[in-house]
Formats: structure tokens, sequence, C-alpha cells
């Protein structure tokens, strides 16, 4: 025998609807056998003429007895889900109304409603708390762009999930309100109300949310993946990331290592990382020691350090939104100055003694390099130069 | 909702008169048509409605449960509150008694 799976109306509430829906199927010769709460359940017959009634118990299983009860009166019980449970009666052979007094089915209805607030003052306070945590993340140091660059969009699909689950929670409050409002004033339910358009809506918007659902977890595997931490090759190579070496330019140079027991030299390492918008990303950092050199305040052995952020955007458009981001979160005090280049779209740089941060933008690459030591800026800026070369297009 | 006395619905009403004879299930819906003089035909649905939240309220209870079927009757503090009700229903009737005489003036 044939089955099919429909999605059912969103709104659980939607007693009339759901009744002419199922009596529209049975019509068809599709005849209801379970619902879930994503799902009603039908299987193939005779079509017929058969009417559908919804009815809330208190107890969350209807006896052997009750059922019977109504099996007598002319209804035949069908499924349940949660309290909710669904009879059927051919039409033909005009059982008794399910209910014959409104203001009485209104008080079967009290406890749900009861719950149901209850539920959405929860959703409600989950909203806050997951709007607060996202400022948080987002806003702390005030950096949207760089957090979403870097793919943690993570956020964004749980702001979504929750607007969706509050729209729903919201939208059953509505309905029930409405459905025990009108039965306290004497108005039955009406059990051939109009289904389709309030299958469709809330339908479609599922849809949206499961797709862009699936689109973050695929987006995730393929970050999980491709992203890795290693330590640096000490020879020059052909990544995008400036080295110590070439801007300090001393063959005395050595390093300087801390290796952790996973055989990463915390001191000295690159990581890659992917998103949808920046599908290369590198960080590297570099630690040196020029034994014999003092730094100038006579404070220990000259021991520069560089620091290198490098993305390489799909949206080109981002860049400058990007490089006011990494300005924001990596200058903590002091000017930074925009200056004129004729190789780059956007330079911003910050000099003090022994330190030089270096923001670039071009084409497609965006750039920056913290460096600590004596090098001069042309030098670390013709590195840059060269280094950028490698993603600008 | 405890019953703390006032306006009872039809229902409450009815299903209460019957009781005070037990009965059960569809035998009480048919007891209700009957007791009423086939004035009120209770659906199932507001009769389980009604007697869960009754029982609830301990209006009534359950005499019998084989299982199959669930035989209710009245407590104490049901027919308290029905005779409550009748007296209630029965001054308002007495109150009304200026209907009658206008009739008759007509």
């Amino acid at each position: 025998m044939r089955k099919v799976k429909r999605k059912m109306i969103a709104n659980s509430w939607d007693f009339g609807e759901h009744e002419r829906w199922f009596s529209d199927m049975a019509k068809e010769g599709w005849h209801l056998r379970k619902v879930g709460w994503s799902f009603a359940h039908f299987e193939q017959g005779e079509p017929k003429d058969t009417q559908y009634r919804i009815d809330t118990s208190s107890n969350k299983k209807m006896s052997a007895a009750d059922k019977e009860m109504f099996q007598e009166a002319g209804w035949h019980h069908i499924t349940k889900l949660g309290e909710f449970n669904v009879f059927s009666s051919p039409t033909e052979l005009q059982a008794p109304e399910l209910h014959t007094d409104p203001v009485e089915q209104a008080y079967t209805l009290k406890d749900l409603a009861k719950r149901l607030q209850r539920s959405t003052i929860q959703t409600i306070i989950l909203c806050i708390l997951g709007v607060a945590i996202a400022f948080a993340f987002w806003f702390f140091d005030n950096t949207p762009t760089l957090t979403f660059i870097r793919g943690d969009f993570q956020l964004v699909v749980l702001l979504l999930t929750l607007a969706f689950s509050l729209f729903t929670v919201l939208q059953s409050n509505l309905s029930i309100r409405r459905l025990r409002k009108g039965l306290q004033e004497g108005k039955a339910i009406n059990h051939n109300a109009p289904w389709r358009k309030k299958r469709r809506i809330p339908l479609a918007l599922s849809s949206v949310l499961i797709t862009l659902l699936s689109a973050n977890l695929v987006a995730l595997s393929i970050q999980i993946m491709l992203r890795d931490t290693e330590t640096l090759p000490v020879e020059g190579n052909d990544l995008p990331i400036v080295r110590l070496s070439d801007i300090e330019q001393n063959p005395n140079l050595v390093r300087e290592e801390h290796f952790m027991n996973n055989e990463l030299d915390m001191l000295n390492r690159y990581s890659y990382n992917w998103s949808p918008i920046a599908p290369l990303q590198y960080e590297s950092d570099e630690s040196g020691i020029i034994p014999g050199q003092l730094w100038r305040d006579l404070s220990g052995t000259y021991s520069p350090s560089l620091r290198t952020e490098v993305y390489r955007l799909n949206f080109p458009r981002l860049s400058e939104k990007l490089l006011a981001d990494l300005v924001r979160r990596n200058i903590y005090e002091g000017d930074v100055m925009e200056l004129e280049s004729a190789v780059f779209d956007s330079l911003f740089i910050q000099e003090q003694e022994g330190s030089k941060k270096v923001f670039v933008a071009k084409g497609k690459g965006v750039m920056y390099v913290a460096y600590y030591g004596y090098a001069d800026t042309a030098t670390i800026l013709s590195m840059i130069e060269d280094k950028i070369a490698l993603i600008e297009n | 909702m405890k019953y703390t006395g006032g306006p009872m619905t039809e229902a409450m009403y009815y299903v209460l008169l019957t009781l005070m004879n037990p009965s059960h299930g569809y035998g009480l819906m048919q007891a209700i048509t009957k007791v009423s003089n086939g004035r009120v035909n209770m659906g199932p649905g507001t009769l389980y409605g009604v007697l869960a939240r009754m029982q609830k309220d301990e209006l009534i209870e359950l005499a019998d449960d084989d299982g199959r079927r669930k035989t209710y009757v009245i407590t104490v503090d049901g027919e308290l509150a029905l005779r409550q009700e009748y007296q209630r229903l029965a001054a308002m009737l007495e109150d009304g008694a200026l209907l009658r005489e206008g009739d008759g003036d007509a």
C-alpha cells in the first residue's frame, strides 16, 4: 500500500485548517494514519468523504474506555500527538458533533495555552541571550567584518534559528488566543478553514532555514578539513607571508624556538584557514635572536619578531572594511597614519620606537604585518609588496 | 480550574444531574439527552472534557474502571454544588415570574 508523508501545517493550533486538510486528502484517497510534529502520514485507499476532528485530552494518554465512548458516538480515534487526538468519522454517518459546547471546549485548551505561554517566555529569554552572545562575539572589539571574513558565521545561523523559533512560538500564541477567545464567545471552530496558505508560508520559511543550516554545515566541514597550524620552514618559501629574515637581512639572525610536545614551534608557526568569503587566509608568527646584539635600551639580547595576517577576498569590495577592522583590533594606543601609496590601494602605518604595524590592501589581498625590531619601514613595505603580489589577483 | 461555586455551564449542570445515577461513556451521553428531555445532545468531546475537568475538581469520581468502561458517580461535594446551582436557577426562575404575569396581561 502506498504511503506519503506531508509537512504539517506549522501551527498545531490551527485545528480547523488541519481538519479540512485531512478531509481534502481523504477525498483524494489519502487517509490519515499518523501525525508528528513535522509530518503527517497518509495511506492510499478508496477516496472517501470523511470528517476529521482534533480534540485535546488533559491526560497524556486517552484510555481505551474513553476511546470507546467516542467510538460509540461514531468517532474513530486515529492517532495522537502529545495531547492532541485526531478522530475521524465517515461523513454519511452524520455522527454528532464532537464538541457541542464551545465554552466547555475553551476549558480543554486552558492548560495547553498556559504551557505554550511558558515556552514562549523561555524562547524570548533564549533569543535575548542569543542576541547578547552574538553581539559580544561580533562587536566586543567592534570588528564584525573581520569575524565574518574569518568564517565565524555560526552566530548568524544561531540568530536565524532563534528568530525562526520566536516567529513560530509567537504565531502559535496568537493562534491559541484567537481560538480560545472565539470559543469563549460561543463560536465553534470552523472545520472548513482554508489551509493551503497557512501551510505554504512556514513551509517556505523552514526550507530557507534548512538550506542555510546545510550550507553552513558544509562550509564548517570544509573549514575544519582545510585549516591547520604548522611550524614555519626555516628557509624562505612561496607562502604569501612576510619573513623575518627578509626584513632583518642579518646573517647572524637565528630562530628563537619554543616547541610544544606536538612538535609545533609556538614561536615560529603559521596557520591556514578557509571561508567562503576569504578562501585563502594565513596567519604567521616568527621570532628571532641576533646573539651579541642588544636592544637599544639594553634590556637584553635583540630579539625581533614578526606577525603577519593575510586574506585573499572573493569580494575585493570588502577590503576597506576588513582593513578598518584589522586596524581597530590591532592598534591599542597611539595614532595610525593613512598614507598615499603608488603601490597599494590603501596603506595604514603606525610607527613607534621598536615597532611597526602596517596594514595594506591591494586588489583581492589584504595584509597586516606587526613587526618588533629596528628594520626600516621601506624594507617592510617592499617585502609586503612582493608577497601581496602572490594573492592580489 | 477548581470549581468555586458560581454559575455552571449547561454541560456541567446536566452531567452532574445525570450522574446522580452512576453511568458511563456513551450511556451517559444518552442519559443526558433523556434527562434534558431531548434538549441537550452532548458531543463526546464536550462530555470527555467536562468529565476530566469535574473529576479534577472532585465534583465527580470514578465508581468503577474495568479498563473497557469507566463508570462515574457524583461526589458529596458535587451534589452540594449541584443543589446550590439548582437553588440559583430556581431563584432566577422565581425572579422571572414577572414575565409570566406580563404574558397574562397581554
